[in-house]
């Protein structure tokens, strides 16, 4: 048998494939539940628009009438001025059902809040949710509408064990499995792996043309700061860079932060991601990483901190901008880019990089 | 119709019974045996024996899930084929991707260096062990025979946590069998 392992999941017992079925459909089904709430929604809202504005009419009619001058054209009231929509408010609120296969024993509903995306992993709503709103605020000048991204909500517990992770942003895959679906070439060894010469690595204080960058690094104390890190990195060809842009993490003290970021744009094309300008966000704000194992750092959500989000803008050739705000919390950071693409190895070289 | 309709009828012996199956499930078989032979014509040919398979084996067999059933036997037979072919030199479109799966499935350990585990038994024991988000990527890539992106699509999330939670899932399963080979 040339397949063994294959072969040998045949013994798989028919439930499981069966329930594999079953759990795509109960997506699917949730998924279109998602769209009817947020149709119902905005159509809720559209209505009590409507009912309001009826009233209103009613109401100034009736008024009209009751007055000694009715019949007499009344001067034109200024037109309500139009605001621009506050860019820092979620544009939806999904409320998750608790019914995802009763894994939520307790009953509790889940909210959640995206904005943009839209984009929820229910399948890890497991256990009890705690925080985790998605409401960043953007820089000024900014609105959601430059940034276009899916972020992907992952929620934690406050308790660390693993089986209390309700989800995780993918920090590690198989690069071989990844190389061969997209014809590069295989890993052989670990020095295979190997990694890129960074020949540029250097904060860019001012991104003007990105238009997203307002400052300097040491912005007012606000609750989000914005960094851009602008790279070159020699070796690379266009569309490498999303196999071994697997993360950045920011690291103070003990604590490390890991934004995971993994998109890029090269030559302003997006190399990552399902949309243009995606990325993941990293929702919880600090996991503590005892050990640089690679694996399970998501320790669970340290009460009152923020958390970051990543941006990025096209720059020139093989050079990656990645962007991304963190809150004021912390002190100082070293910024290592992890270039590996499956362990969490870092590289010689890093950046230090001052937040406050 | 129903799944209980079309098990009946293939109690009761009634060659509609085949039909109904290929239109319920057709396409999806189709698509896993061409994934597993590379062909459409080695596929089609064997579809057609897995319903005369099928229609052999219910009754005494009475599945609980049809769909499931079918796909087992599909896979197994396809397998079976791919066996043959490859015996025969006949080369399927398929071979490279299956031989990166298998790659892949194996984290470099020799199939040889599990011959005391029952398979039958640790597959399943592995299968139960996962949480179910894990084992449907698991089983849709490894069973189904799933593209990433398709498993992404299909369960919702992004290829970079579809190829994470694999990752996770081919290393416990190496770990598993591992585990029962030692004991």
């Amino acid at each position: 048998m040339k397949f063994p392992f294959l072969d040998a999941l045949n013994n798989a017992d028919e439930s499981f494939i069966e329930e594999v079925f079953e759990y795509e459909e109960s997506l699917k089904r949730r998924r279109r539940y998602t769209v009817k709430n947020i149709i119902g929604i905005t159509a809720a809202a559209a209505c009590a628009a409507l009912i309001f504005g009826a009233g209103i009419f009613a109401f100034g009619r009736r008024g009209l009438e009751s007055k000694p001058d009715a019949g007499v054209p009344a001067p034109i009231a200024p037109a309500p001025e139009i605001t621009a929509p506050e860019t820092t408010a979620p544009a939806d609120v999904v409320e998750v059902e608790p019914s995802y296969n009763d894994r939520i024993a307790n009953g509790e509903t889940v909210t959640v809040e995206t904005y943009i995306g839209k984009r929820i992993e229910y399948q890890d709503l497991a256990f009890t949710l705690k925080d985790i709103t998605i409401s960043p605020t953007f820089p000024e000048g900014i609105t959601k509408d430059d940034i276009s991204f899916t972020p992907i909500v992952t929620a934690y517990t406050d308790d660390d064990s693993e089986d209390n992770i309700l989800g995780f942003v993918g920090k590690s895959y198989d690069y071989g499995e990844y190389a061969a679906e997209h014809g590069l070439p295989p890993i052989e060894s670990e020095e295979d792996y190997g990694w890129y010469t960074v020949r540029k690595l250097a904060v860019s204080d001012v991104i003007d043309d990105s238009g997203l960058y307002q400052g300097p690094m040491d912005v007012p104390d606000e609750a989000y700061k914005w960094v851009f890190l602008e790279l070159e990195i020699e070796n690379l060809t266009d569309g490498e860079l999303l196999e071994y842009m697997a993360d950045m993490e920011l690291c103070g003290g003990e604590y490390v932060v890991h934004p995971t970021a993994a998109a890029a744009m090269v030559d302003g094309e997006p190399v990552w991601g399902e949309a243009p300008y995606s990325f993941y966000a990293y929702s919880t704000e600090v996991s503590y990483m005892s050990e640089h194992t690679g694996e399970e750092l998501y320790d669970g959500q340290a009460e009152g901190k923020k958390f970051h989000n990543l941006v990025f803008a096209p720059r020139e050739t093989k050079t990656l901008v990645l962007g991304y705000c963190v809150s004021d919390h912390f002190v100082y950071g070293d910024l290592f880019l992890n270039l590996h693409n499956s362990e969490f190895t870092y590289m010689d070289d890093f950046v230090y990089l001052p937040l406050k | 119709m129903k799944d209980e309709e079309i098990i009946r009828m293939y109690f009761s012996r009634d060659e509609r019974a085949i039909k109904a199956t290929d239109e319920k499930y057709g396409s999806l078989l189709m698509r896993l045996s061409e994934k597993i032979l590379g062909g459409r014509t080695d596929a089609e040919e064997c579809l057609n024996d897995a319903y005369f398979g099928i229609w052999k084996s219910i009754p005494p067999e009475r599945p609980e899930s049809l769909r499931a059933y079918c796909c087992k036997v599909v896979r197994n037979l396809s397998f079976k084929r791919l066996g043959y072919n490859l015996a025969e030199k006949r080369s399927p479109h398929s071979e490279v991707s299956l031989e990166e799966l298998e790659a892949s499935l194996s984290c470099g350990e020799n199939f040889s260096d599990f011959e005391n585990v029952d398979f039958s038994i640790a597959v399943n024991e592995f299968l139960r062990d996962l949480k179910p988000e894990m084992r449907a990527a698991f089983l849709k890539r490894y069973y189904l025979m799933d593209s990433v992106p398709e498993i992404a699509a299909d369960l919702g999330m992004s290829e970079s946590k579809v190829k994470s939670l694999l990752l996770r899932a081919r290393k416990r399963f190496i770990g598993y069998l591992n585990a029962k080979g030692d004991i």
